[in-house]
């Protein structure tokens, strides 16, 4: 809670200087998003939360869940969130570009010049160690986020059936997940709020 | 030849309806643009999805721009792109400017308490099957646990740019 107080939105009235800190940040995140959506969330964290405040903690991981129920790459949704509150609409706008013209870049350079490109097994080599850094990366993220986790009975339910669907059952998107777990929570909160009125009913 | 503005609307329809990440946005993809359009190759689509896991940036972004660079050249590349970004930036810009916040009442918060455990099991789940996918031996995985350590050990002195690159370094040296 303390640390909310730090962030300020500033959306619509930012300098010049932090819109281009907004388009030169995810510019580096999407310059090294590798291996798909979640590849950044260790440098995402790291750079919105930690070093710029640009969102707290809750609200990083908030967005995580938010991105998986609405359309779209996990970077540009991250981009376009955090450079509406830090910067407006200018900002949202350059922090998307800023997230997506590195991707945009490499393919049409690879198109261009380097038909032969995935077939070169030093390329090849490359990636696999940069896949290595990345499982690295993730993992610091999950024992965050386990150790951040309010553990109930309930939660600790639907984090071990999900895990058990994602293994074993495949074909699940992981919308109908996050929607199943958003109800449990719904519905825990309600079973709480009735708990106490019936206690103070009693008193 | 395909109509730029046939490039675009083809690609912002994929973009609206690829939810959670740009991975779940392959198999749509293949659909449309193999089976169903049949503009690029089941060959051509399976190279352009390779190497889009390699490359940086949202896959989907780079799969657009590929399949936009082969059908028109650079304008087509640009206006793919442009096409899979827009819905979510439109989507993400309202719910941004309906709410600087999300935490706004205690439902919302209560839903948003809820699905905590799910992006967990999320993450656990991207954790093992991009290692699955990328990891091609088991002493990669013992890298990994290395470097895990020293990001744990060292934090925020550890510039995580430099990490990944060390790590693609030594990849050069450890994969056969």
């Amino acid at each position: 809670m303390e640390q909310r107080k730090t962030i300020r939105y500033t959306a619509g009235h930012a300098s010049l200087r932090k819109q281009l800190l907004l388009f030169w940040v995810f510019f580096a995140i999407g310059s090294f998003t590798i291996g798909g959506g979640y590849a950044m969330v260790l440098m995402m964290k790291r750079y919105l939360v930690e070093r710029y405040h640009w969102l707290t903690d809750e609200e990083f991981y908030d967005m995580l869940a938010i991105s998986q129920v609405t359309p779209g790459p996990i970077a540009v949704n991250m981009a376009t969130f955090v450079g509406y509150t830090q910067g407006g609409i200018p900002g949202s706008a350059l922090g998307t570009l800023g997230v997506s013209i590195p991707a945009i870049v490499v393919i049409i350079v690879i198109a261009v010049s380097f038909p032969g490109f995935r077939d070169n097994v030093w390329v090849q080599r490359f990636f696999a160690g940069v896949i290595v850094g990345v499982v690295a990366q993730i993992t610091t993220v999950v024992l965050d986020l386990a150790k951040r986790q309010k553990w109930t009975i309930v939660s600790g339910f639907v984090c071990a059936v999900s895990l058990a669907i994602l293994f074993f059952v495949r074909q699940v998107s992981p919308i109908w997940l996050i929607l199943a777990g958003g109800i449990v929570g719904v519905i825990v909160e309600a079973c709480r709020r009735r708990d106490r009125e019936q206690s103070t009913g009693e008193a | 030849m395909i109509s730029l503005l046939n490039l675009f609307g083809v690609f912002f329809r994929i973009g609206v309806f690829t939810f959670g990440g740009g991975q779940a946005m392959i198999p749509l993809l293949e659909r449309d643009l193999v089976a169903h359009l049949r503009w690029v190759s089941m060959t051509e689509f399976l190279d352009f999805v390779a190497i889009s896991e390699i490359t940086p940036g949202p896959v989907a972004i780079n799969m657009a721009t590929f399949v936009g660079y082969k059908l028109r050249g650079l304008p087509g590349a640009l206006i793919t792109s442009l096409g899979v970004i827009m819905p979510s930036f439109i989507i993400i810009l309202f719910i941004a400017i309906a709410a600087h916040t999300f935490r706004t009442n205690r439902w919302v918060s209560a839903f948003l308490d809820g699905l905590q455990p799910v992006v967990l099991a999320l993450l656990v789940y991207a954790v093992f099957s991009i290692g699955r996918a990328g990891i091609p031996a088991w002493w990669g995985y013992v890298a990994s646990a290395g470097i895990l350590l020293l990001i744990l050990k060292y934090g925020k002195r550890l510039n995580l740019f430099l990490t990944l690159l060390a790590a693609g370094g030594l990849g050069l040296l450890i994969f056969r």
